[in-house]
């Protein structure tokens, strides 16, 4: 059974005055996300992939259609959905440790549990020695794995990705791409989750997806659906990813041409 | 040139009353101005030394009119630096200043503490849309009448004594704390509360531990406004409406032409605003160390 369903997912923005007219942000959107996939959508900016994201977090709701994770209707944001934000999103009044411990808190885990996943997730993400540290004393790099980190310990079905490594210098970003590949290369069917990322980035969508949902531009209609059968860890030299490179970069650039 | 640029800039740098406004290049051309090179521990003394030259060179010459150009009856109402601080030491004897600060200072501790109910208040504001259309008029309408032109009123309703008093520091402090909660409030990072929102946390839950949090920089910040304010206002206040306090030291000391134990009484006024600010400002730095990143 497919874990999300998107059903006709319509989103419309009342214009700002009466002048305005209502923007039509996404446009019939049908997908299936499958258990323990890792789904990417990519698109132009103002294709509405963050739009269509933070509907699925429970954020926004859809104007028109409907998303169901696990059968149930999405409404309010829950932990089962959690998301990790490109601007990170941390406390800066709490440390590394206190950050990844909120969530658990909220989920009501007794004090002497909480301790051994906070350890747990701060060894995955590599910030062992960072524990006491407060978010404006870390790099940005560091401070997307301990967004990461918190979002993972409250152990959702989900995981949402908005342009995760987008505010990243470049050398950061392939960084934190490779070991999330590495990551998703390793992880057994247990630990893994059920992963929607969005990103403008080609490369990092081949790098780390199952399938990559190309959007279209004003609306964002469902382009094209591409699945990537490639082994894991992924190589950007393999002729096989620089072909789906090109593909994919082509669908986009079409896109370019329609905007303007 | 370039010395009147340093002196713009210390005087935009040192600035108690300034924190939220940032140093400002003083509009000359770059190239007239020279940066000072790191300076050593002497020269740091050196320097601190010399931003007191300009006091004690007018304390001296206030002390030298004093002595060789006013008469009898003009030094009754200018008396000099020392006649001020034998005053000084006899209030501080007998232990009477003490009771007036102390009284002061109580008064604008009690209304200090009715004066927090702004930050739920202000909270809710920030937070609530409704909330804000309904008390934002009022509070506007009330906003811009200076606490003291309360005092008649204050008078008539509460007589002459603490409750007048509290009343009026009260309105000063409320304020400056209510509409600081409320910008902080409205300034919080819509992404943070999302964040809260899918790790668990209900609407309660993002109030407590992310809003308020989120806010506090700014809510200590009205909370150092507010306190200035109310203790202008206390002065004010005591002066009129008041059997004790600093401010109904100085008046009655007027009335007696004591003019030393006046300016003692102002000079303390300053002192203890100051010590208040810095005190606020030294517990923000050291509860809130995350907001320094923030703020500079």
């Amino acid at each position: 059974m497919s874990e999300v369903n998107i059903r006709n997912v319509t989103k419309i923005y009342p214009g700002h005055s009466s002048k305005d007219a209502p923007v039509l942000a996404l446009d019939d959107i049908s997908v299936d996300i499958a258990d323990k996939e890792f789904c990417s959508i990519v698109g132009h900016s103002g294709c509405g992939k963050t739009t269509l994201l933070n509907m699925l977090a429970g954020f926004e709701q859809p104007t028109a259609g409907n998303i169901k994770v696990h059968g149930e209707t999405v409404g309010r944001p829950s932990w089962s959905r959690a998301m990790v934000f490109q601007d990170y999103a941390l406390f800066p009044w709490l440390t590394v440790e206190q950050n990844i411990s909120f969530g658990l808190e909220m989920k009501q885990i007794p004090t002497e549990k909480r301790q051994s996943v906070i350890d747990k997730q701060i060894r995955l993400v590599g910030l062992a020695g960072f524990e006491k540290r407060y978010p404006h004393q870390l790099s940005g790099g560091m401070k997307q794995r301990v967004s990461i980190a918190r979002a993972l310990s409250v152990d959702p079905e989900v995981l949402l990705m908005d342009e995760p490594f987008a505010a990243l210098d470049a050398q950061n970003r392939a960084i934190m791409q490779q070991e999330m590949g590495r990551l998703l290369a390793q992880a057994d069917a247990d630990v893994r989750k059920t992963m929607v990322l969005v990103t403008h980035s080609i490369e990092e969508a081949i790098l780390l997806s199952d399938r990559i949902i190309v959007l279209s531009s004003r609306p964002g209609r469902i382009k094209e659906i591409l699945m990537v059968d490639l082994p894991r860890p992924r190589n950007e030299d393999d002729p096989n990813f620089i072909a789906l490179r090109h593909h994919l970069r082509e669908l986009i650039n079409e896109e370019m041409g329609a905007v303007e | 040139m370039s010395q009147l640029d340093t002196m713009v800039r210390e005087l935009a740098n040192s600035g108690k009353s300034s924190i939220d406004i940032p140093p400002r290049p003083a509009g000359m051309s770059p190239s007239t101005v020279t940066l000072p090179l790191p300076p050593g521990v002497g020269a740091v003394l050196l320097a601190r030394m010399k931003r007191l030259s300009l006091p004690v060179l007018l304390l001296a010459a206030w002390q030298l009119i004093n002595m060789l150009v006013l008469d009898e009856t003009t030094r009754m109402l200018l008396p000099a630096p020392t006649v001020v601080a034998i005053a000084a030491w006899d209030l501080v004897a007998t232990g009477e200043l003490f009771r007036h600060l102390f009284d002061s200072l109580s008064r604008e501790f009690v209304a200090f503490s009715w004066a927090l109910t702004a930050i739920p208040i202000g909270i809710a504001m920030g937070w609530w849309k409704p909330v804000h259309d309904q008390l934002d008029s009022l509070v506007e309408i009330l906003r811009p009448i200076p606490p003291l032109a309360w005092i008649p009123l204050s008078i008539l309703w509460f007589g002459i004594g603490d409750m007048q008093n509290q009343f009026i520091i009260f309105l000063g402090i409320f304020f400056p704390i209510l509409l600081n909660t409320i910008t902080g409030v409205k300034g919080v990072e819509l992404n943070l509360g999302r964040a809260a929102r899918c790790l668990g946390a209900g609407e309660g839950a993002v109030l407590r531990r992310v809003v308020l949090h989120a806010a506090l920089p700014q809510i200590v910040t009205g909370i150092r406004i507010g306190l200035g304010v109310g203790w202008m206002a206390l002065v004010a206040a005591e002066l009129v409406g008041a059997s004790s306090g600093l401010g109904f030291m100085i008046n009655d000391a007027r009335t007696l032409l004591r003019t030393d134990i006046v300016i003692v009484g102002m000079i303390t006024i300053g002192l203890v605003g100051l010590a208040l600010d810095l005190l606020i400002r030294e517990i923000s730095h050291r509860m809130l160390p995350w907001s320094r990143s923030l703020h500079h």
